[in-house]
């Protein structure tokens, strides 16, 4: 008797066991390929510090390739390589080009670059804010020469990135006053606006 | 026994299944509850369950089958309404502002659909939002403790209905519910050329509760217009408006309601504003057989429970 109750524990738990080895491995491959990773991180098993240095990085690459986009006047051939979502670099090309097509160029100019917060919210977003203190300047695409003077802007910006296959993006970026406060982000970045 | 422990089998896939999904362990977000209960895997599970329900009814003990026949009943019930849900139910959001007037299901971006099964029948109707009343908890004016609205929904054989209802309570009618959700507020903007000539006028619908929250839009610019709203300050209420080109703040100050201002060749004016909320329309054609299955399934429970305590305690008296 003892040893058919046994058995039967040791069928109840293989049964069990079956059931739950299934529904891990289905529910990882619905996931996708990325699965181990988010698993990870969502039980705080990933170090978040080579995160946020990356975040950093990717900001300030974002950075110097927005400077030489707008200030070389319309030299798209390294757009690729910039760390931007497909519809930021739109906005920005679009603005670029409503210079060139008055025979102008807005050169930036980054005085300033401090990083006040990194807030990593979920395994593929997070967002920066900075401090920043840019110089603007117009000139004439032909000549190159300056019209009119130079435009200081102290301004504060939170970068909205996205993890894409294991690479930061910036997604957008927003634009404060310098004595503004940064309000709370908005929950519709989260539900992917 | 065999069937004992497929039982075990299923029910703890289907419950680790669930819990794993809703808990978004292995994705960045959690996903909507509807798209996991109705997940093909789960389909699956609560087809085998009840496969097996009547395997174990037929073979085990086929002369009590007669005895067996409650469960079974309230068990296909279940199973039908919890498929039915899942092809037949629809639940659909949208946006609305005081005084529009928006068709279901309709044009395409009106309606934001959250799920809907491949054989719903979302019914056509149209509904009017006439008054939205945002009330506050009486300890602060800035928190939201519900809303009330009034909506008129008129079908498509003409018939017409007026309903109130509020965010804390839905409204069912006609198998269908209504229910409503948060509140905002839609400026309406004139953009206008240097010449005085209106370019564009549309609502926009932003996130402007609590007041002085700050949201943004975009047209076909790269401008960004950053606003938030203050309806209660002094004699007028005001807009801080914060237009930014990239890394250049245009425009950064203070625009009274039915006022505007100048910015790079063109001005902007905001002459009116409404109210929004969210309303959601469901319907599940699978619930009554939902009902009905759970009140079977508790009769069936009590008369089982019932009549075992009967034959133990005859069992005893024979002793």
């Amino acid at each position: 008797m003892g040893r058919e109750s046994g058995k039967t524990g040791i069928y109840h738990l293989i049964a069990v066991c079956a059931g739950v080895i299934l529904a891990f491995a289905l529910a990882m491959d619905l996931a996708g390929e990325r699965a181990l990773y988010h698993m990870r991180f969502n039980l705080g098993m990933i170090d978040r510090e080579p995160i946020k240095e990356d975040l950093i990085r990717t900001v300030k690459q974002f950075d110097r390739m927005y400077v030489a986009l707008f200030t070389s006047g319309g030299e798209y051939a390294n757009l690729n390589d910039m760390p931007a979502a497909n519809s930021l670099k739109r906005r920005l090309v679009q603005d670029v080009n409503s210079w060139i097509l008055k025979g102008r160029i807005l050169s930036h100019d980054r005085h300033a670059l401090n990083i006040r917060k990194v807030e990593i919210i979920k395994s593929d977003f997070a967002t920066v804010e900075t401090d920043e203190n840019w110089v603007l300047l117009l000139r004439s695409r032909e000549t190159g020469k300056r019209l009119g003077s130079q435009k200081q802007n102290l301004i504060k910006v939170r970068y909205i990135l996205t993890d894409k296959g294991g690479v930061w993006n910036v997604l957008d970026f927003e634009v404060y006053a310098p004595d503004s406060p940064v309000p709370p982000l908005s929950k519709a970045w989260m539900r992917g606006k | 026994m065999m069937f004992r422990y497929f039982y075990i089998f299923i029910l703890s896939f289907a419950t680790v299944f669930a819990s794993l999904l809703l808990s978004g362990l292995f994705s960045s977000g959690r996903p909507a509850a509807v798209h996991v209960i109705y997940s093909i895997p789960l389909y699956m599970c609560s087809f085998a369950f009840l496969l097996t329900t009547f395997a174990h009814a037929l073979f085990s003990s086929p002369g009590r089958i007669l005895g067996r026949l409650p469960i079974l009943l309230s068990l296909s019930f279940l199973a039908a309404g919890y498929w039915m849900g899942g092809l037949m139910s629809y639940s659909l959001e949208a946006v609305v502002t005081e005084g529009q007037r928006i068709v279901m299901p309709g044009s395409e971006g009106v309606f934001r659909p959250v799920y809907v099964g491949k054989y719903a029948r979302i019914p056509q109707i149209t509904l009017t939002l006439n008054d939205l009343r945002p009330r506050t908890i009486p300890e602060n004016e800035e928190a939201l403790s519900h809303v009330e609205a009034r909506f008129m929904i008129q079908g498509q054989d003409g018939s017409e209905i007026n309903i109130e209802l509020n965010s804390r309570n839905g409204f069912s009618i006609k198998g269908y519910r209504v229910s409503i959700k948060g509140l905002g507020y839609s400026p309406r903007y004139e953009l206008k050329g240097s010449d005085g000539i209106v370019l564009d006028s549309s609502f926009v619908y932003l996130g402007l509760f609590p007041h002085g929250r700050e949201d943004f839009f975009r047209l076909l610019s790269p401008l960004t217009y950053y606003i938030s709203y203050y309806p209660e300050a002094g004699d007028r209420p005001y807009f801080n408006v914060r237009v930014v080109r990239n890394r250049d703040v245009v425009y950064n100050g203070q625009v009274p309601l039915g006022g505007g201002f100048d910015f790079e060749n063109a001005s902007m004016f905001f002459p009116e504003i409404r109210r929004w909320t969210k309303i959601r329309v469901d319907g599940n054609p699978g619930r009554p057989f939902l009902a009905m299955g759970l009140v079977m399934l508790l009769v069936a429970g009590i008369v089982e429970f019932r009549g075992r305590a009967r034959r133990e305690g005859g069992g005893i008296n024979d002793a």
